[in-house]
């Protein structure tokens, strides 16, 4: 899928020389995302940092006390699972209690991408691209270790990460399988849920990574639109009539999140369902046209939702039209 | 893939030694009635425990690993930092030692453990035996192994060696 091209003008100029940006990349910010010049200061501050509270290992109040006691100051999310870490004097990735896997570091866009998919205790569950396993280990959380989660990474070097994530969380309804997304179709399975936290380009994580500001480039939007659209497909491929799919990034492009989505409708027979967060997805992009109801897909920007930059979209698959499975 | 990992169920004399493992850390009834697959992986063979419904997946290509690892299966079975939870929370008669709040920090960085660090230990374990380290709370920190007997083992030197540490999911995170 080729990157869009937005026109350059005196406002995107000025705004990447005042914020240290590119201005191809501010020409097409000023396209789709509001109040623009909040956003870049936003992606100049420092992000806020949020844990989630592993029930598998601890009960919420017992962590809040621990928490207090060691000074970490924290507040309450709209997820009863995440916590917003407010103040701390010590690192939050290197406690005790991160490491007996009483909480994961992990944003509440993230978190909230999970709670989405709406799995139970009984669901064959796909995780693909599972690496480095948050949302694994959160779907794991939601299903109370039972049901089944086949998580996929293609990548050997990641796998030992997620290993280790799912061993520190104590996870147990859990494969991981060293396959890419398009093998999962040869192995004959089924699933009631999948999540499909596709590869990206990352401009949503600009205030973690500030490297994304400089490596960010138009080839990289492309290459990950083409594998997204693949991946989405495969994914579509593998679920049981009626099954939802969950469809994530923390990309702002909408050729990396509604174009994405809006490529299933051909193929497939979808409806997308509405979330109870975020601003609305896109469904018109400069002149072109996409299906309306991807206004039920959900963005989430910095400097509105105070989470990283975020697309969600949850996908109801009745079924594939014409010979697409 | 550019390891070899194969995953299968246990033979029964592998069974018996990993009952005997469980019997040495109090830990027999509790997984008596669970499912185990064994990984090859590398030189070593690691025991998962599985929840039954995942068993049909054994066979699947390209499994890499499945459920939670508790420990590998060598002549005897050498337990795993998950495993030291399920010991903590369903056995009654294991081998502990308990330390206090800066030998904590200390061996979560890998450290060893002086005599004087440690508040209370069980009255059974002898000299090479593998100790759970626990917290003032009782969470467990890590596995030791004795360098003395029991009633010798809070002489002011190292008396307990790290086996291995929660420190080790950030250190392998690095």
């Amino acid at each position: 899928m080729n990157c869009i091209k937005f026109p350059k003008s005196s406002e995107s100029k000025k705004l990447a020389n005042k914020y240290s940006f590119k201005e191809w990349m501010i020409s097409r910010y000023l396209n789709f995302i509001p109040d623009i010049e909040n956003f870049l200061i936003t992606l100049n501050k420092k992000p806020t940092a949020y844990i989630r509270i592993n029930t598998l290992k601890i009960e919420p109040l017992l962590l809040e006390q621990k928490l207090v006691n060691k000074n970490i100051e924290s507040k309450q999310t709209i997820s009863k699972y995440v916590l917003e870490v407010t103040n701390s004097n010590v690192p939050i990735g290197a406690t005790q209690e991160y490491l007996s896997g009483y909480y994961y570091i992990q944003d509440l866009s993230s978190c909230l991408a999970v709670e989405s998919l709406d799995v139970n205790e009984n669901h064959l569950v796909l995780d693909m691209a599972a690496s480095p396993g948050g949302k694994t280990t959160f779907l794991a959380q939601l299903m109370k270790n039972n049901g089944t989660i086949m998580a996929i990474e293609p990548n050997p070097i990641r796998l030992e990460r997620l290993h280790l994530n799912l061993s520190r969380c104590g996870v147990i309804n859990t494969c991981i399988m060293n396959i890419s997304g398009s093998k999962i179709k040869d192995y004959n399975l089924k699933f009631d849920r999948i999540l499909l936290d596709a590869p990206c380009s990352c401009d949503g994580i600009i205030q973690k990574d500030r490297k994304r500001k400089k490596t960010y480039s138009e080839d990289i939007i492309d290459y990950c639109s083409t594998n997204q659209a693949m991946l989405i497909k495969d994914a579509a491929k593998v679920i049981k009539p009626g099954g939802l799919l969950v469809y994530s990034t923390c990309s702002l492009a909408p050729e990396e999140n509604e174009l994405v989505v809006n490529s299933l409708f051909n193929d497939f027979d979808i409806t997308l369902e509405s979330i109870g967060f975020g601003a609305d997805g896109l469904s018109k992009i400069g002149n072109m046209e996409l299906n309306k109801s991807l206004k039920n897909s959900k963005r989430l920007y910095p400097h509105i939702h105070n989470t990283s930059g975020f697309y969600i979209a949850k996908i109801r698959v009745h079924g594939s039209k014409n010979n697409a499975s | 893939m550019d390891q070899k990992t194969m995953l299968r169920n246990l033979e029964n004399d592998e069974i018996t030694r990993l009952r005997r493992g469980f019997n040495y850390w109090g830990i027999f009834s509790y997984f008596k009635d669970k499912s185990f697959v064994l990984r090859e992986f590398h030189t070593n063979n690691e025991i998962y425990m599985i929840p039954p419904n995942m068993k049909k997946f054994v066979h699947l290509r390209e499994m890499y690993s499945m459920g939670i690892i508790i420990g590998i299966l060598k002549k005897n079975f050498f337990p795993s930092l998950p495993f030291l939870y399920y010991v903590c929370k369903y056995s009654k008669s294991y081998s502990y030692v308990i330390i206090n709040d800066h030998a904590t920090e200390l061996f979560l960085y890998g450290r060893n453990l002086f005599g004087t660090s440690i508040l209370e230990t069980s009255n059974n374990f002898k000299e090479n035996d593998l100790v759970i380290v626990l917290n003032k709370k009782l969470e467990p920190l890590g596995l030791g192994i004795t360098r003395f007997v029991n009633k010798q083992i809070k002489n002011n030197r190292i008396t307990i060696t790290n086996a291995y540490d929660l420190g080790y999911y950030l250190r392998k995170e690095q």
